[in-house]
């Protein structure tokens, strides 16, 4: 696989907007299962 | 009598530890369902493109053979998980879904596109060679994946439908739908 | 932005009345259609990001696939937007107070954004010249915003 040097600005714009989606996703979904945790922690106590 | 033996194990199953624990969790139960609806992008989604392929209405330009062989894969997976997500949401709510009539039309729509399926797969192997490359499938097949597209649709609207209880066993059912939905005399 | 006044008017509409008052058209022609649209958006999601990722139909040129998917992405993306509305109107203020219905709406939004405005114009031309990389942050991130979607639409339904 060659690895292009040069992104252009197209391709720029594509990395960083899909690499924000990506991390917001996982941060979101990170969240709401923690929240369920804990929920199940505090409801078996 | 058949009725009665369902209610029978449909009882048996609700006593079970396993069915309570899913059933009255806080999360399990809808993560299970949230999986089962899930798979159908997975699974009814590669099955939708196979089928419109099939009715030269999707990738007509690639080899027919080709998109039912590699979508293939994808699809048992999404369908292995749909099937035991299923049956875990039938075991969490036995006696309710026993007595569904949308559940028991529902699981006559899958063996019917189960047979289909068969049929489906029999004719492909037999003729794929000849006609892969044209951008539709010869009549029977394209009859198979209509079918195929009709049956599932049916599947999702029955499979909705189990969750409303208007045809439920205490409503005032005439006589035939009460037998078919499988309700018995207390 | 004051959005209260306009779901409480969605739910008077004509649209709403239909939702409310007809269980079995809310049912079918508004929840089941709308799963069907899901099943072909699902599909056309996955035939090109799992073709993009190079995990299905590598011996076909990702330019063909992604063009036929799309073809079929807008077709199911109507039908389950005009399916979504129909849905939502016949409960809006409870829509309104949902916390996972503005999840939904916020995924949904960035989603068709993110299609029309980012990766379309992307994967337009000719796949060779994209940095591969690339393309596969693309992929994934379309997977994952249609699928979170989808389960935050479900979970609607668990909550309030």
């Amino acid at each position: 696989m060659t690895v292009k040097k040069e992104l252009g600005v197209q391709e720029k714009i594509a990395a960083v907007a899909a690499g924000a989606i990506i991390i917001s996703a996982l941060m979101y979904w990170g969240y709401q299962f923690v929240g369920m945790l804990e929920f199940l922690e505090m409801a078996y106590e | 009598m058949i009725n009665e033996m369902l209610v029978q194990f449909a009882e048996w199953l609700y006593a079970t530890g396993g069915s309570r624990a899913i059933e009255e969790s806080f999360y399990l139960y809808n993560w299970i369902e949230t999986t089962h609806v899930l798979t159908i992008m997975v699974c009814l989604g590669m099955l939708a493109f196979i089928d419109l392929r099939m009715l030269g209405y999707a990738l007509p330009n690639v080899s027919a053979s080709t998109i039912a062989d590699r979508l293939n894969v994808p699809m048992m997976i999404g369908f292995a998980l749909m099937f035991i997500t299923g049956l875990l949401l039938f075991y969490a709510k036995p006696t309710y879904t026993n007595q569904s009539i949308w559940f028991r039309i529902k699981m006559v729509l899958l063996v019917v596109a189960f047979f289909n399926a068969i049929r489906f797969h029999r004719h492909m192997k037999a003729s794929a060679s000849t006609w892969c490359n044209e951008p539709r499938a010869p009549f029977n097949l394209r009859v198979s994946a209509a079918l195929s597209l009709g049956l599932w649709a049916g599947v999702v609207t029955t499979g909705r439908l189990i969750a409303y209880d208007w045809y439920h066993c205490y409503r005032d059912l005439p006589g035939w739908l009460s037998a078919a939905a499988g309700c018995v005399a207390d | 932005m004051e959005l209260l006044p306009f779901f409480e008017w969605a739910e008077t509409t004509f649209l709403g009345y239909i939702g409310k008052t007809y269980g079995g058209v809310y049912a079918t022609f508004g929840q089941s259609l709308h799963l069907m649209a899901l099943a072909v958006l699902g599909g056309s999601v996955l035939v090109a990001d799992l073709r993009l990722l190079n995990v299905i139909m590598k011996d076909v040129p990702s330019e063909i696939v992604i063009e036929q998917a799309h073809k079929w992405f807008r077709i199911a993306l109507v039908i389950i937007i005009s399916t979504g509305v129909f849905m939502a109107a016949a409960v809006a203020q409870r829509m309104y107070h949902n916390d996972f219905f503005w999840a939904k709406m916020s995924a949904l939004l960035v989603g068709i954004i993110f299609v029309f405005a980012i990766k379309r114009p992307l994967l337009k031309g000719s796949h060779a010249d994209l940095n591969p990389i690339v393309i596969k942050m693309v992929a994934s991130a379309s997977i994952l915003v249609w699928f979170s979607v989808a389960a935050t639409g479900r979970w609607i339904g668990f909550s309030g």
